[in-house]
């Protein structure tokens, strides 16, 4: 999250992904579709649907108020934590527990690590 | 000792000194400008709609518990048992629900403000995201098996390591002790927590969940997150136990945060069979979690700032 939030130095506003927009954050800057129509007014409030709305135009970033620019640790894994990878190579005899490792493997080589 | 609730009297016995301790501390901690003053905050704001309010809450676990043990009571007298927090809010009122607010704040205990020991805060934290997840999980797999309602799902999982983070803040010098032998052995913290204090993190979880008036399902789930099934015959099977087990496998499979050892724990197969989760279920409910935690995350971040380091 830290990598993709921007904050501007004008105003008090946050750039962030769509995925990272919670309802009830006030946007900051009104959202246009393509063909620049208005799709969400400046200063609106977030919800679901408009959160819905706008990932269905293809929005991926909005702007957004904010007085405490959001500050968390640039990774998720704490820095004592064995490397995922390594603890992921655990292996049990259960179809379940295989399967999920697996799929988790899967997704750290295809998505890397959450990142908040 | 050998560990099932038949002996818990003996420990709870054994461990009264503790107990006591852990009761003063989590009673007389400050309360944090974190969740229950956003709350209160979001309470006296005019725009902010019920269901954000009640996002918020779900996040201090007994606080929403609490708001559903009191809608549901003898004073309310209502026809049905309400499950969701925003109804609660609905028919209680924000005032009556501000009262409550006040009145507690459990995410407190994972002591997530600075403090002097960075090694101290980077684990509260670490600790603070893995049960972020695996409540995030534990919701998702209540739902896909049917399980009861989601917050109290969420907050098994969110609480199953408060043990953890009560020995992390209470008992530090021989945490650190007890952390450095699952990591050198290559061994469970629960099982070194048990051969060196003769108890574990779950026994504790769960004592504290008692403590703290929450209902005895998420006490028992909590006490059962490693061994699901309760080793005496007169206990029934929780499946609450077996979600909030499932949803920390899930949780670390994710890989966020810190939970103290390097282990994956063993999954307990009548787990996964009693909530019907086939191995086929497996990535499609990680993917979910995964989405689930970001939600929770983004929820956290845009409310609560300033608890995040």
């Amino acid at each position: 999250m830290s990598t993709s939030a921007q904050t501007t130095n004008d105003r008090n506003l946050t750039v962030i992904s769509i995925e990272e927009a919670a309802p009830g954050m006030a946007l900051a800057e009104a959202v246009y579709d393509h063909n620049g129509r208005m799709l969400v007014s400046e200063g609106a409030i977030i919800t679901t649907h408009q959160q819905r709305r706008m990932r269905s135009h293809g929005i991926t970033h909005v702007a957004i108020y904010s007085a405490h620019p959001p500050k968390i640790l640039p990774i998720a894994q704490s820095p004592e934590h064995m490397p995922i990878e390594d603890f992921l190579k655990q292996r049990q005899a259960d179809p379940f527990m295989e399967a999920l490792m697996r799929a988790a493997r899967d997704r750290v080589a295809r998505l890397g690590l959450l990142d908040m | 000792m050998t560990y099932n609730e038949s002996n818990l009297t003996t420990i709870i016995d054994a461990q009264q000194e503790l107990i006591a301790t852990v009761a003063d501390a989590t009673f007389a901690l400050p309360l944090e400008s974190g969740i229950r003053d956003s709350v209160i905050a979001l309470m006296e704001d005019p725009t902010t709609s019920l269901a954000d309010i009640a996002r918020t809450i779900s996040f201090d676990p007994a606080l929403a518990v609490r708001l559903l043990n009191i809608i549901n009571s003898a004073f309310y007298s209502l026809n049905e048992r309400i499950t969701d927090v925003t109804k609660a809010l609905q028919l209680m009122g924000l005032g009556a629900a501000r009262e409550v607010a006040e009145g507690m704040s459990l995410s407190r205990l994972f002591s997530l403000r600075k403090t002097d020991d960075p090694a101290f805060s980077a684990r509260q934290e670490g600790l603070w995201r893995h049960s972020v997840a695996t409540g995030a999980a534990a919701e998702v797999i209540g739902r896909k098996a049917h399980i009861s309602n989601d917050i109290i799902c969420f907050t098994a999982g969110f609480l199953h390591d408060i043990g953890k983070s009560a020995m992390l803040t209470l008992q530090a010098a021989e945490y650190n002790r007890i952390l450095n032998i699952a990591k050198n052995e290559k061994v469970s913290l629960f099982v070194v927590e048990r051969r060196v204090l003769g108890y574990d993190h779950a026994m504790l979880g769960r004592l504290l969940c008692n403590l703290w008036g929450q209902p005895d399902e998420i006490g028992v789930a909590v006490g059962r997150s490693h061994s699901v099934r309760s080793g005496a015959v007169d206990q029934p099977y929780s499946m609450l136990a077996a979600v909030t087990h499932m949803a920390d496998i899930f949780a670390r499979s994710l890989g966020v945060g810190w939970w103290g050892d390097r282990i994956m724990p063993r999954l307990d197969p009548a787990a996964s069979i009693s909530l019907g989760l086939s191995p086929d279920d497996a990535a499609e409910l990680l993917d979910e979690i995964a989405e689930e935690y970001k939600i929770k995350m983004a929820h956290m971040v845009r409310y609560f700032p300033v608890i995040l380091l």
